[in-house]
């Protein structure tokens, strides 16, 4: 079965998602990439597009208007088609309990603190989890 | 002659000739003028139907036929017994009279009928009597029968068939009849009966129940006897068939009545047994009827015996006011007379309690009081039947009889026992009165006793001489003194005393005594004697004793009580834990320590006007501080609930109360310990706030602080690193001016939140 992977950035900051969408250049993972300004933006999109055949990645912050990084994460826990998408927070927040919590969630596989860094994708891309997922579902 | 002897002839006779219809009447004799009422030249040469057209018969069948009859076959013709109504010798009235008509042929020479002579025969006292015979077997309840061996049919009569309540033409075969016999015992006695008279001609005699087609018993007195054989009849037996029900009821009747008051003199059988044995009698001669005997003792009746009615149904009844309309043995108790109630559905005297005889299908209940002789309502005998009736003539006489024998029976049964009672009673008084008398002839010394007395002493009548110096001799020495003493004052005043005092048995035991001694003076100058009485007292006073020493250990352990009291009084008034002990149902504070009172502000008198639910006041927590107060410190601060009291002056405190419930003077009470912990709660609130703001503060420095902070590092790293990005170096400079503006307006917020902080 094909499968194919879509990048979403979410973040309400327009320097975050620049940099985060240079960073992706650079690392190999070449734009279109799927912009959104708030959570809510992002499910609506998710749910237009997700389906069997299309996984997804999405770099998501958490403080942001309309509906945060959270609310998102909980919705995500029964959305169509979850086994598909992976969520890469990336936030200003260095608290410990922001971290722990997000890792709580089933489709984080990691927690990386703003401003993000160019070892901080390359360590993400070849993470076992990110493999074992794109892996799973080719 | 011949004509003169026929007309002087006593049977009324006439003359007819055989001309056919005319029957012309050639002469009439005085007897037959005298019967018709007619002279005899009135009479003859005219036709026999011109002169009687209706006759003289009131029953007019058979009359020209009879001679019709005579005409054709020559010979005389008898017509059955007719009843005529006949002129009297008075003209002016009527007699009855049964005739028997014969009319004879008189034939000539060649043999054929000269004359028909009509001889009428009076047979009026026969029949009479034949009448008579039937009404006194009727009224005797005696039928006939008659079985034809031919063809084994029972021939009965009227009265039989009505002894046996069947149809009046029922004429059996006598196998048939013998099912009315109760029992194949006694139907082989009958049938054994008939054969012997067959065989041998023994009549026979015996007396046996049966049952009848609508399900009657009945006693029958049953008689036998083989009658002459005749050509015409054959072999055949006779007999009559006596219903003797009544009368074997009453030779029944006397022979229980006999046995019962055989009974009642042996004295063997309780009482109760016997009217049982008496009942069961009753019921056997009248299946009918179910019987019960209620004793009535303080007007209240009281089972005594009913061998065949429900346990259920007595014990419903069992000690119930008697009254009026109190069911039909409750009524005839409380009126004195018997009551008939027919249909105890619907009779006022059965209105509230029908249930309970109708639940075993008794309709009908007729009661009768037993009175003794002193008008006094002793019992009351009760019939229950299982059909709505009425007391029949012959069961009345029944029941008078067993009223007037239980009348004599329990009159006597109770009159004795009373008797016994009195007796029994007089006998306990005196064992249990230890009472004995003395006599004491002062002059000669000599003392007699009464053997209570020496049984009291605990000595041997036939071995110990009663005497004062004996007596002293017995008496404890301690009372001694106080004997003597009082038996010299009664001496010298004449005047009687009492006093107590001990003495020793010869085994040592101690008996305590109570005396009474007076001087008698007969006044005919002999020497006055002292006489007395003692009764021995000694088991009240050791009762007394030990009542006493009874007392004094209460009396120690009310004071021990009493001191424990105290002791927990004290704990309770002076403990530093604010308790109060209220009811448990009303909540009512019933008392209250110091503690207490200084904690809330309230005098104790003031405290003890309250209930627990004054003081609580959970309803004015404060609504931003409620849930934090109750859900956050409740699991792990406090092992009880946070609740919140209000003191007097009307500040709210937060309390925990332990509770205990406790037996108070008999009665259930609760404890209330209150522990205050207002101000660890005020310590922990404060603790809790300046967590809360530090936590505000983490947060803001995470998101508010490190986003324009983050940003500014972003930016810089973008310049120097990654020329290729596609914006203006001048666009990412502003950029970073801008987020440096907003990092310097989140910092003003925080540091004011960080000074609201109180270390303590």
């Amino acid at each position: 079965m094909d499968v194919y992977l879509e990048v979403m950035i979410v973040d309400d900051d327009p320097v975050f998602r620049l940099i985060v969408g240079t960073l992706l250049k650079q690392a190999g993972i070449k734009p279109p990439h799927l912009i959104c300004t708030n959570g809510e933006e992002a499910l609506k999109l998710l749910e237009q597009q997700i389906s069997k055949e299309q996984m997804f990645l999405i770099f998501l912050d958490i403080n942001m208007p309309v509906l945060d990084g959270w609310g998102v994460l909980d919705s995500l826990k029964n959305f169509p088609h979850k086994e598909n998408i992976r969520v890469a927070m990336v936030t200003s927040s260095v608290n410990k309990a922001d971290r722990e919590r997000a890792l709580t969630y089933e489709q984080v596989i990691s927690y990386l603190v703003k401003p993000l860094k160019r070892e901080d994708l390359s360590s993400l891309i070849s993470s076992g989890s990110l493999a074992q997922f794109l892996q799973t579902n080719r | 002659m011949y004509s003169a002897v026929f007309r002087m002839s006593p049977d009324a006779s006439v003359i007819l000739k055989p001309d056919a219809p005319v029957f012309t009447i050639v002469d009439v004799n005085d007897a037959y003028s005298d019967f018709a009422g007619k002279r005899r030249e009135d009479l003859i040469g005219k036709s026999f139907f011109e002169v009687f057209p209706t006759d003289l018969q009131l029953n007019k069948t058979g009359k020209r036929e009879n001679f019709e009859e005579v005409l054709q076959k020559k010979h005389a013709v008898t017509s059955s017994l007719k009843k005529y109504r006949a002129t009297s010798a008075s003209i002016h009235s009527w007699d009855i009279k049964y005739l028997e008509a014969t009319d004879t042929p008189v034939l000539n020479q060649e043999g054929a009928i000269a004359y028909i002579i009509r001889t009428l025969k009076d047979k009026t006292e026969l029949a009479m009597y034949k009448s008579l015979m039937d009404e006194t077997l009727h009224v005797a309840n005696i039928g006939t029968w008659q079985l034809k061996l031919s063809d084994s049919l029972l021939i009965c009569s009227k009265c039989l068939t009505e002894i046996f309540e069947v149809d009046a033409d029922f004429n059996p075969d006598i196998n048939i009849c013998l099912n009315f016999f109760e029992g194949e015992e006694n139907r082989e006695r009958v049938r054994s009966a008939i054969e012997n008279v067959i065989e041998y001609g023994a009549p026979f005699l015996d007396a046996l129940p049966v049952i009848t087609a609508k399900g009657n018993k009945k006693w029958l007195l049953i008689t036998g006897n083989k009658a002459d054989v005749t050509e015409e009849a054959g072999t055949y037996i006779y007999g009559i068939m006596q219903d003797i029900t009544e009368s074997r009821s009453l030779t029944e009747m006397d022979k229980l009545e006999k046995r019962i008051l055989e009974l009642n003199e042996k004295q063997e059988l309780p009482i109760s047994d016997i009217l049982c044995e008496y009942l069961k009698g009753i019921e056997s001669l009248y299946p009918d009827m179910y019987c019960s005997i209620l004793k009535i003792r303080d007007g209240r009746l009281l089972r005594w015996a009913a061998p065949s009615i429900a346990e259920s149904y007595l014990s419903a009844i069992n000690n119930h006011p008697i009254g009026e309309n109190i069911g039909s043995c409750g009524t005839a108790a409380y009126r004195k007379r018997p009551v008939y109630v027919n249909d105890i559905e619907n009779a006022p005297e059965w209105a509230q309690y029908a249930h309970l005889p109708l639940a075993l299908g008794f309709k009908a209940c007729w009661s009768y009081p037993i009175i003794d002789s002193d008008d006094h309502v002793i019992a009351v005998l009760g019939m229950y039947y299982k059909e709505i009736r009425e007391p029949g003539e012959k069961e009345l006489i029944i029941i008078k009889r067993a009223v007037k024998l239980l009348q004599l029976i329990l009159e006597n049964v109770l009159k004795t026992d009373q008797l016994l009672n009195a007796n029994e009673m007089m006998n306990r008084v005196q064992e249990l009165a230890r009472f004995g008398n003395w006599q004491w002839n002062m002059e000669s010394n000599q003392v007699q006793w009464s053997n209570v007395l020496y049984d009291i002493y605990g000595v041997n009548p036939k071995v110990h001489q009663p005497g004062f110096e004996n007596y002293l001799t017995a008496v404890h020495e301690e009372d001694r003194p106080k004997v003597i003493n009082t038996l010299q004052q009664i001496q010298q005043t004449g005047k009687g005393a009492v006093f107590e005092e001990r003495i020793a048995r010869p085994n040592g035991d101690i008996r305590y005594l109570k005396s009474w001694a007076r001087l008698i003076d007969s006044g005919d100058g002999t020497p006055p004697k002292m006489i007395g009485a003692c009764l021995d007292i000694t088991e009240i006073k050791v009762a007394e004793m030990n009542l006493q020493n009874l007392y004094d250990q209460q009396e120690l352990h009310l004071r021990q009580i009493t001191d424990s009291e105290k002791r927990y009084s004290d704990l309770f008034h002076l403990s530093p834990q604010p308790i109060w002990v209220c009811e448990p149902d009303t909540h009512k504070i019933i008392d209250v320590n110091a503690a207490a009172v200084t904690l809330y502000g309230y005098t104790h008198s003031e405290f003890t006007s309250l209930i627990t639910p004054d003081i609580a006041s959970a309803s004015v927590l404060p609504q931003d501080q409620g849930p934090m107060v109750l859900s956050g410190l409740h699991i792990g601060l406090f092992s009880k609930d946070v609740i919140l009291h209000r003191k007097k002056n009307g500040e709210i405190i937060y309390v925990i109360v332990l509770s205990k419930r406790i037996e108070l003077s008999g009665k259930i009470a609760e404890v209330m310990i209150i522990q205050d912990i207002t101000e660890k709660l005020n310590y922990v609130q404060a603790i809790e706030l300046q967590n809360r703001k530090l936590q505000e503060i983490a947060w803001m420095q995470s998101h508010l602080v490190r986003a324009p902070l983050a940003r500014i590092m972003a930016l810089a790293d973008l310049i120097q690193n990654v020329p290729e990005s596609g914006v203006e170096t001048n666009d990412l400079l502003t950029a970073i001016d801008q987020s440096a503006v907003e990092l310097d307006e989140v910092l003003r917020p925080i540091i004011d939140k960080a000074e609201q902080i109180k270390f303590t």
